[in-house]
């Protein structure tokens, strides 16, 4: 019964998604709303996101009611993220308890073979260039980044499908994409390209967190995480003088969005140095913002704060430090399956940790210039285009699959598996996940089953806030988080309201630069940020100035012009 | 097979196809193995060299990419990170000969004059493992071993107060130069030898029995039998190895790199993967190939025509 009900919840929360109640939900509903404002406004400006005639001419259909089994057999592949080390969770993403259960529930009884295809998260692109090689795309072809789907659309992987028919054959992911306001985004040159999954709380990144050494924070005499960094300086010093060596550990960098420098910009932002510059795909070489972030790497690695090999270390010797002491902090996903914190604990049975919380009240640091905003993202989740390799059947039984995992039930099953066994309820009849579920035939993959289930929804919800970090608050830890989780949230939320965190802007079509000079420019800034951060302090200036140079000759010039150009010609989204 | 009718001293020196074939038909069985090998993953790759000259983009297939003639070459030369890549190619490459070329030979020599059996095969195996290992595990390895600060060498350096400092093995890119060019020589180094012992174990033994009532010494019955015994071997192998010259193996330089080195370490392998493959650039990729292949093919023609001059049997 209670999984009825919250089935039931889960299902009104997706399809309605940012209409909620309550304090903290009306905060959600407003920025939910000011990003569907936001969205609206823009698909105006740019004609070839035509928007919302969609809805005005696809109708809901019937949907599951309606569907017959398939007179032949037709099989779909669906790519799931394979996370390697950085995952947790079952490791065989494409056999494992859930896939063959989402088969024997839906594959068998609607006469459709599905397979799934591993895709390594830190190299999507190259994963997908292989397949398309092999002719040998997955019948949907998914990413969380709309520059990715642009260019895949822009090579020729995806085809156009009919939203009159999607609506027939998967009304309540219709419905979801209507209410959500993602709707306006499914058209690339006109057509209809995508189906895009809802992100609640999109304008926060609530999800991913950053939990430090709170026993060492108050053995150096802190009563409170430093909200400057100026201060964080002060603490590193002091936390070295108390003889943790390197406490700032560091890796290499291992992707584009690694070197975010959101929270180094001024605000307001200027449009155009925010349409030009202001993403992270490309990293922003030779901008003030991306300046004053390295200048506080260089301040870190000079002063002995930063691990002085981290060139040559990956993710999973950061893992390793924060577990073993001898990092002050580590960052990653938030949910109840959380292996690192696991193991820290039981390696310093001591250990006391602190989540860091934004304040909600902006603070830039007077010599740093830096500020505690964030990325937030918008009301979509993942996007979803269909091979251009799939046919007829392919793609319908594609949509039935969206549809299937969109019904609450069974998206309810695949986020929470089964009552106890991946999970219990709570006193307050909620879902909670079983922290360790290591050993079990039913294990989940990463983050309960997210991959899987991120083609409806980017992140779990049971309808409000509160549920919903409760439900993702790390389990079976001596500490509890959530009350931190959500001050997070709620500190994200106040400073998105008041203008101190903006989305990326979105361009209506596949920018050639970016395609052209994406991969030069991503070698060329590992190599310069390198530079950059162990340069001798003094020279970091003339050197920064000299690197610009050369990256933006590299073409970071061309993707700059390129971008702005769209933005004159009414392509791309405005600064809200 | 074209029949003879060359007769020497009365005897049938040759024989026709058909009888050839049908006396030794087990043995053309076994080599159509390798032949259907050949041409189907080398020859079968052929029609795909097309790529070059088009703007290929595999999701449209050939049939709806567009030609280009020339202009992923032109793009290609002109771009400054292919010029960086062939160069430190090339470089390295030559290197990698002057360096690596030599050792398995005198590795073979030395192997040769060992008369201790049981050692001697004990050496070799330990000589030839390294080339069983995989590019990741030796990367691995070389981080564990010669990192600037954490590596066991600089640590074991530093306690016994030979050094102040790490030496920059892996992070400054001159000595990042010669720990990869002495990791390649010791990886392959052992396997590379084996071809030189086979051929010294088919150099008439009545020669080293004559030299020794000569009173020829070790050294000199190594120089004047046992170096020009195998010297066809070794040119063979010279001339497949010049061919190689601009190629560069992806995995090595994946294994050993960072960003302190890629002004070396930034070959044509890594420009192929990280500018074509990885992003889908197909055509880019291909041509880049073939254009390796084609200074290979050059590379290798030139020297067999030396090596024939200079009165060696050559490869071709």
């Amino acid at each position: 019964m209670k999984k009825k009900i919250l089935a039931t919840l889960l299902s009104a929360s997706m399809v309605m998604g940012i209409v909620a109640c309550g304090s903290t939900e009306t905060a959600t509903t407003t920025e939910g709303g000011d990003t569907q404002a936001a969205t609206e406004t823009t698909a105006e400006a740019a004609t070839a996101t035509e928007a919302t005639s969609a809805e005005a001419t696809a109708e809901a259909g019937a949907g599951m009611d309606s569907w017959e089994p398939f007179a032949e057999t037709v099989s779909i592949k669906i790519p799931v993220y394979d996370r390697g080390d950085n995952g947790n969770g079952c490791s065989d993403v494409e056999n494992n308890y859930w896939t063959k259960w989402v088969q024997e529930n839906f594959g068998d009884k609607y006469n459709v073979n599905i397979s799934y295809v591993g895709i390594t998260r830190s190299d999507v692109m190259t994963d997908y260039a292989m397949l398309a090689a092999g002719q040998d795309l997955p019948t949907v072809c998914m990413e969380y980044d709309y520059d990715k789907l642009a260019t895949w659309e822009s090579d020729g992987y995806l085809q156009p499908y009919s939203l009159d028919e999607f609506a027939q054959i998967a009304p309540t992911y219709y419905q979801s994409m209507v209410d959500s306001g993602n709707i306006n985004y499914t058209k690339f040159e006109g057509d209809d390209y995508l189906v895009l999954g809802f992100r609640p709380y999109g304008n926060t990144t609530y999800t991913f967190g950053t939990f430090y050494r709170q026993d060492w924070l108050e053995e150096a005499g802190f009563t409170e995480y430093p909200q400057t960094t100026t201060e964080l300086l002060e603490l590193y010093a002091k936390l070295v003088e108390n003889g943790h060596e390197h406490p700032a550990g560091g890796t290499k960098v291992s992707g584009a969005g690694i070197d975010q420098n959101y929270g180094f910009r001024d605000y307001p932002q200027d449009e155009i140095t925010w349409c030009t510059t202001g993403d992270y795909q490309i990293p922003a070489l030779s901008t003030e913002a991306q300046k004053r972030f390295l200048k506080l790497e260089n301040e870190l690695y000079n002063d002995g704060y930063k691990n002085p090999e981290y060139y040559l270390r990956d993710a999973s010797e950061a893992i390793s430090d924060f577990v073993n002491g001898q990092s002050f902090t580590w960052s990653g996903y938030i949910s109840s399956t959380m292996d690192t914190l696991v193991a820290l604990y039981d390696n310093e049975p001591n250990a006391k940790l602190g989540l860091i919380v934004n304040s909600g009240k902006f603070t830039q640091d007077e010599t740093w210039g830096s500020n505690n905003s964030y990325r937030p993202g918008s009301n979509i989740g993942m996007m979803i285009g269909f091979s251009n390799s799939a046919t007829a059947d392919q793609m319908k039984a594609a949509m039935m699959y969206l549809e299937w995992l969109s019904q609450p039930e069974n998206l309810f099953t695949m986020t929470w598996g089964i009552e106890g066994v991946n999970f219990n309820y709570n006193e307050a009849g909620d879902p909670v996940a079983v922290g360790d579920q290591s050993g079990l035939a039913e294990q989940q993959g990463h983050n309960n089953n997210v991959d899987y289930w991120c083609a409806v929804t980017a992140v779990k919800t049971l309808g409000s806030i509160e549920k919903d970090i409760a439900a993702i608050a790390p389990q079976g830890l001596p500490q509890d988080f959530t009350a931190d989780i959500l001050a997070n949230y709620n500190g994200q939320v106040a400073l998105y309201n008041a203008g101190y965190a903006n989305s990326d802007c979105m361009f209506a079509q596949a920018l050639e630069s970016v395609t052209e000079y994406n991969q030069t420019l991503y070698d060329l800034y590992a190599e310069y940020r390198d530079k950059l951060t162990m340069c001798p302090k003094e020279e970091f200036d003339a050197l920064y100035d000299e690197l610009s140079q050369k990256y933006l000759d590299a073409g970071y010039q061309a993707v700059i012009d390129e971008r702005k150009q769209l933005l004159d010609d009414g392509l791309a989204t405005h600064l809200q | 097979m074209k029949k003879s009718n060359t007769k020497s001293m009365g005897v049938k020196t040759t024989t026709s196809w058909k009888n050839a074939l049908k006396r030794d038909w087990q043995l053309y069985l076994l080599l159509l193995i390798p032949l259907i090998l050949v041409f189907v993953f080398s020859y079968g790759a052929y029609p795909g060299l097309r790529m070059a000259f088009m703007d290929y983009k595999p999701a449209k297939g050939y049939a709806g990419s567009k030609w280009v003639g020339f202009g992923t070459f032109q793009k290609i030369f002109k771009d400054a990170d292919f010029i960086r890549a062939l160069r430190n190619s090339i470089v390295f490459n030559i290197s990698d000969l002057l360096v690596g070329f030599p050792m398995p030979i005198i590795l073979a020599l030395i192997l040769n004059e060992l008369r201790f059996q049981k050692f001697k095969k004990v050496s070799q195996t330990i000589l030839y493992l390294p080339h069983f290992l995989s590019w990741a595990i030796i990367g691995s390895v070389a981080l564990t071993m010669f990192k600037p600060a954490s590596g066991l060498v600089n640590i074991a350096l530093m306690n016994g107060g030979f050094i102040q400092e790490g030496i920059p093995f892996l992070n400054e890119k001159w000595h990042w130069a010669v720990t990869y060019l002495l990791i390649g020589v010791w990886q392959g180094m052992g396997w590379g030898s084996i071809l030189y012992l086979a051929a010294i174990t088919g150099i008439n033994g009545e020669l080293y029995e004559a030299a020794m009532i000569d009173g020829a010494n070790r050294w000199q019955r190594m120089w004047h039998i046992t170096l020009p015994g195998i010297r066809s071997t070794i040119v063979t192998l010279l001339i497949m190895n010049l061919g190689r010259v601009m190629g560069s193996n992806l995995e090595r330089l994946t294994a050993l790199e960072n960003t302190q080195v890629k002004d070396f370490q930034y070959q044509l392998a890594v420009y192929i993967y990280n500018k074509g493959l990885g992003t889908g650039k197909f055509s880019m990729a291909t041509a880049v190939g073939l254009f390796q292949s084609l200074i290979g093919l050059f590379l290798v023609l030139i020297s067999d025509r030396i090596a024939k001059k200079l009165g060696e049997d050559g490869l071709l």
